[in-house]
């Protein structure tokens, strides 16, 4: 079974210019996006990103050893995401931006802390599929939370559907 | 594959065949418009294709059917099997998904798609397509042609761009509720439409060119939308009248978040 993960380019261009954003202290800004599960369909899976909830200014927290680091009512409006997207199988994808060109993927700090977010997100949003998204300035890379393994699993195609087409296939310069 | 049977279409940009190869895309209905935009996207490089026809080919197709013969005709090959022959011809190495069905009983290959091309003939068959291809963010391009009065006849046609973060057919108004009960009062009335070749050839192209521009970006204008009018007297394709005189805003039919399977929910 493989996934691909497709999100509108509006939506797309309006994550990567909020995550821009310089803050007052923070060295990155980091989101959530909802992403819809559909049904598995002859051994391809689609989740389909289509709303974006930027971390408002005030709940990130000093912290020089991260990118960023945020806080508790950052994290309870990603939860409740998780648990109101039961009905709908929308799931909660962390999302934050490395500024440069081509292929990226998790940083030390990355590969460190954000395997914790999801299994917090699957525990009360069980019907969905949530993960993390890191992009580049020209490329990106996903993860999902696999209940079974526990553990995050690569996406293998993030795929930008707007003018033009942009396919972010795993480990390629795109 | 071979660089030297690309470089001149390189000017599409340095990354250009990469993006084209990797770029699904679907073909619902292989006959007269159909058959030109699989044999055009063959040419260009295109290697993963989702097909849907469930028809024959019959001696009447033969005036427009591309890659079409006698031999097919008489052997009653389905339009699929012509299809995937020109594919193969020119890329042996495709990925062919072949569904011999009414996309509708089988839409499950049709969801990996990132570029559905719809070539049928009525107005409810065309809006369909674009409800399903909207919800699971699918760029949805319509070809049709038609034929009307006799005195003398004129050849009229469109091709239509709806992209998911874009207005869609209704918002151009080529779909309107006044045109789908017209065509559902009709219903049993049509006959045998006239098709020629040379018109769904213009259609043809001029629907695989927006799909190379939404793939490769090679315009710059970074179109979400298109609405163009074929006059087949005049010999002109033109952007509607409609689309040109108005500024889009946010689609009111299709909200961004009724995508995916559709579901009941608990209220």
């Amino acid at each position: 079974m493989t996934t691909e993960i497709r999100i509108p380019r509006g939506l797309y261009e309006a994550v990567l210019a909020d995550l821009r954003r310089p803050h007052d202290f923070a060295f990155e800004r980091v989101g959530f996006l909802k992403g819809r599960l559909c049904s598995p369909q002859r051994d391809q899976r689609l989740i389909l990103l289509h709303d974006y909830r930027p971390v408002s200014d005030e709940h990130y927290r000093p912290d020089d050893t991260v990118g960023a680091n945020i806080g508790e009512a950052a994290m309870s409006t990603a939860m409740k995401a998780a648990f109101d997207g039961r009905a709908t199988c929308d799931g909660v994808f962390h999302v934050h931006l490395h500024d440069e060109d081509g292929f990226t993927g998790m940083s030390r700090v990355d590969a460190r802390e954000l395997p914790k977010l999801p299994p917090g997100f699957a525990s009360i949003g069980k019907t969905a599929v949530h993960g993390v998204v890191i992009l580049s300035k020209n490329h990106g890379s996903a993860w999902e939370y696999s209940t079974d393994e526990k553990r995050l699993v690569e996406v293998p195609r993030i795929v930008v559907v707007g003018a033009p087409l942009a396919i972010f296939d795993k480990r390629r310069l795109w | 594959m071979s660089t030297e049977r690309f470089k001149r279409q390189s000017f599409l940009g340095a990354n250009s065949q990469d993006q084209i190869a990797r770029t699904v895309i679907g073909v619902v209905g292989l006959g007269g418009g159909g058959s030109h935009i699989v044999q055009q996207l063959a040419h260009i490089g295109f290697q993963n294709f989702v097909l849907y026809d469930d028809d024959v080919v019959e001696d009447s197709n033969l005036n427009r059917l591309i890659g079409g013969t006698a031999v097919d005709e008489r052997s009653m090959s389905q339009k699929l099997y012509v299809a995937r022959r020109m594919i193969f011809g020119l890329q042996p190495q495709a990925n062919v998904v072949g569904v011999p069905s009414k996309w509708q009983q089988d839409p499950s290959a049709l969801q990996r798609c990132n570029i559905v091309f719809g070539c049928m003939e009525t107005l409810l068959a065309r809006s369909e397509l674009e409800v399903f291809t909207r919800r699971y963010l699918i760029h949805y391009i319509d070809i049709g042609m038609d034929v009307h009065g006799d005195n003398p006849p004129v050849i009229g046609g469109q091709v239509v761009l709806s992209s998911p973060d874009g207005p869609c057919m209704r918002c151009v108004r080529f779909l309107t509720d006044e045109g789908l009960t017209d065509e559902a009062a009709r219903y049993g009335d049509a006959g045998d439409r006239p098709q020629v070749v040379w018109p769904n050839g213009v259609l043809a192209s001029t629907a695989v060119g927006i799909a190379i521009d939404l793939v490769t970006g090679w315009t710059r204008k970074r179109r979400n939308f298109d609405y163009l009018v074929y006059d087949g007297t005049r010999g002109t394709v033109k952007p509607s009248l409609y689309i040109q005189k108005r500024e889009f805003g946010p689609c009111p039919h299709f909200p961004t978040d009724a995508i995916g399977d559709p579901r009941f929910t608990e209220l």
